[in-house]
């Protein structure tokens, strides 16, 4: 068997299946409210992102030389190659503009379980002003979970300008080291940090509650009592849109919610599913990035793990599928007893099998629930041998009149 | 229900300590036997080799462990720490026989390509790389005071508590890296989703700090 590299992974039968779903659950739902396709380059060239990205995420990106000798790295996010294709090729009349993406990206992990290659479903919203974009974007996302028939993910919900409101009431240094405890993931070192804060403005007294503010819609009343002027309208505003359509039970907020601040200006998110123990994804909202691209107004985007995601999806019964047996009539023929058995709904696989039991064994070895006879045109119940007792629901003579 | 990893070792009863500390029944630990998961209608213990215990967390397997800070900085995983416990308090080193503690005294140059034996290669790897000195690592899973006597290594990284183990094989402490203690640890899922039932054990470190 030949090697791939380490941190990479091939999929195949189920497992595939199953990111396929997912992904097609994904692309369908966006793609049907004016979200477009967009198929970036699997390299980047290092001069288009480096300066552009946080040194905590562009230190986890994979350079190498393209066969031209042109400094690249592997497609590490695809949000810049979104900016850059919408930069250079539509005007700013045509904003907002949406697009979506399932892309493989290759980032190095900080533990060694981490894996290198990963398989993303994502979109961006791009130049639209307002809480509307993330309460589509959230919507859209939960639609595409409610179409996969699984528990729908909790999202949990912050703001990193709250922290960023709060750090500018501290010394540059301070700021640096409560931002250094809160994204290694330190409590202890967060509150030894807050500890040595002198106290202003009762900045010191906030972040002291701060990791406590986690919860439903009520964290918002309690920091708004402890701190007046904290930027929370948008969280609201959200949180109230997402509740209108029937999300309550699926929202958290967190207003300790870190994710890189160099990068993110706004709400931010990370989605859990129930039966997984690590966050699927996330994303924000990104303004400062655009503006990178001369490009004014609001940017908005997310990535989720599809791999991770098809895990947790009951897998595709095959029991419904048909194995066609063309072995002895013309391929055209045989072609359209598939066809017809597609049109219906069904799964159809062409066995060209010379013998009938050689085809049938196949079926039965795949998994298949039926098994058509292409030279009697007759379908067998390989679940219930004998009896055909649900032949006539999905088959009859008229449909099958080929 | 919540689910506690806890390392199997003499790490162990400062763990349990810890637990007791925090008001979390730990009846089911003391008849234990060779079981490794010990649950009730409420708790579920899970026991694991120390360098596993991050690995549970991460995963979200385990809602709350308790884990060294050695073993925390060596694994790298996506944890979130809720306390220092200041139990199991040690230090991680460099150490070695005397006569290599002295090129760790003369120009930094003669540093360059030492054998290190060490459990915490990664630790290791970036203690001596931020210093600029490349060395070679040689990854060991135990007993690591033994390659410098045997001529593997040169000097080793590793937790020294009291001493007594290297001053019983020749060797002696060069330099610390960072001090070590037993942390309480949760996953990043179930700080987000559970944290009413983690908060009073937040409060509780404070209190204790």
């Amino acid at each position: 068997m030949s090697r791939i590299p380490q941190g990479c992974q091939t999929l195949g039968g189920l497992r595939a299946e199953g990111v396929n779903r997912c992904r097609e659950s994904f692309f369908s739902t966006f793609s049907s409210r004016g979200y477009m396709s967009f198929l970036p380059s699997g390299l980047q060239l290092l001069e288009s992102v480096w300066e552009k990205y946080p040194p905590a995420f562009r230190n986890r990106l994979v350079p190498l030389n393209s066969p031209y000798a042109e400094p690249s790295v592997l497609m590490g996010d695809p949000t810049l190659a979104a900016l850059a294709y919408m930069s250079a090729h539509h005007a700013p009349h045509e904003r907002p503009l949406r697009l979506c993406y399932a892309q493989k990206v290759y980032r190095r992990g900080d533990a060694p379980e981490d894996p290198f290659e990963s398989y993303q479903v994502g979109a961006e919203l791009l130049g639209w002003n307002g809480h509307g974009a993330e309460v589509e974007m959230l919507s859209l996302i939960m639609e595409s979970f409610e179409k996969l028939s699984i528990p729908l993910p909790t999202v949990v919900l912050g703001d990193v300008r709250i922290l960023k409101h709060l750090c500018s009431a501290l010394s540059r240094e301070e700021e640096a080291r409560l931002l250094a405890a809160l994204s290694s993931g330190s409590y202890s070192d967060y509150y030894s940090v807050v500890a040595q804060i002198s106290s202003k403005n009762g900045t010191a007294a906030f972040l002291q509650v701060l990791p406590h503010l986690k919860g439903g819609e009520e964290v918002l009343t309690k920091a708004r009592e402890l701190c007046g002027n904290l930027p929370l309208e948008d969280l609201q505003e959200i949180t109230t849109s997402l509740k209108e359509m029937g999300y309550r039970k699926q929202l958290r907020l967190d207003l300790a919610l870190f994710r890189e601040i160099g990068y993110y200006s706004g709400p931010v998110f990370d989605f859990y599913l129930p039966q997984e123990g690590r966050s699927l994804g996330g994303g924000g909202r990104y303004d400062g990035l655009l503006s990178q691209y001369g490009i004014l107004g609001q940017a908005l985007g997310f990535n989720l793990d599809l791999e991770r995601m098809a895990r947790n999806i009951p897998p595709s019964a095959h029991g419904k599928t048909v194995m066609v047996w063309g072995g002895q009539m013309s391929p055209p023929k045989a072609l359209e007893y598939a066809r017809k058995m597609a049109s219906l709904g069904r799964k159809a696989e062409m066995s060209w099998h010379e013998s009938p039991e050689a085809s049938r064994e196949l079926a039965r070895i795949r998994g298949y629930g039926w098994w058509l006879d292409g030279k009697t045109g007759q379908l067998h119940d390989l679940k219930h041998p004998g009896e055909n007792p649900q032949a006539q629901d999905i088959w009859s003579k008229e449909e099958c009149s080929c | 229900m919540l689910t506690v990893a806890l390392p199997t070792g003499r790490v162990l009863e400062d763990a349990v300590e810890v637990l007791q500390f925090l008001g979390i029944p730990t009846e089911l630990l003391e008849n234990r036997g060779r079981k490794l998961i010990l649950e009730d209608s409420s708790w579920r213990f899970i026991l694991a080799k120390p360098m596993d215990v991050p690995l549970y967390v991460s995963r979200g397997i385990a809602d709350l462990a308790l884990a060294g800070s050695d073993v925390l900085a060596e694994r790298k995983s996506s944890v979130v720490e809720l306390g220092d416990t200041r139990k199991g308090r040690c230090r991680m080193a460099v150490a070695g026989p005397r006569e290599v503690a002295k090129r760790f005294e003369s120009h930094e140059s003669s540093r360059a390509g030492l054998r290190i034996a060490t459990k915490y290669p990664r630790v290791a790897e970036e203690y001596f790389q931020t210093r600029g000195i490349q060395v070679d690592l040689l990854h060991l899973s135990g007993s690591i005071e033994l390659a410098p006597r045997l001529g593997m290594a040169d000097c080793i990284v590793d937790i020294v508590q009291t001493g007594s183990t290297l001053k019983a094989n020749g060797l002696v402490v060069i330099e610390e890296i960072c001090p070590v203690s037993l942390r309480l640890v949760a996953s990043k899922k179930s700080v987000h989703l559970r944290w009413e039932r983690f908060a009073p054990f937040l409060e509780a470190f404070r209190r204790k700090s």
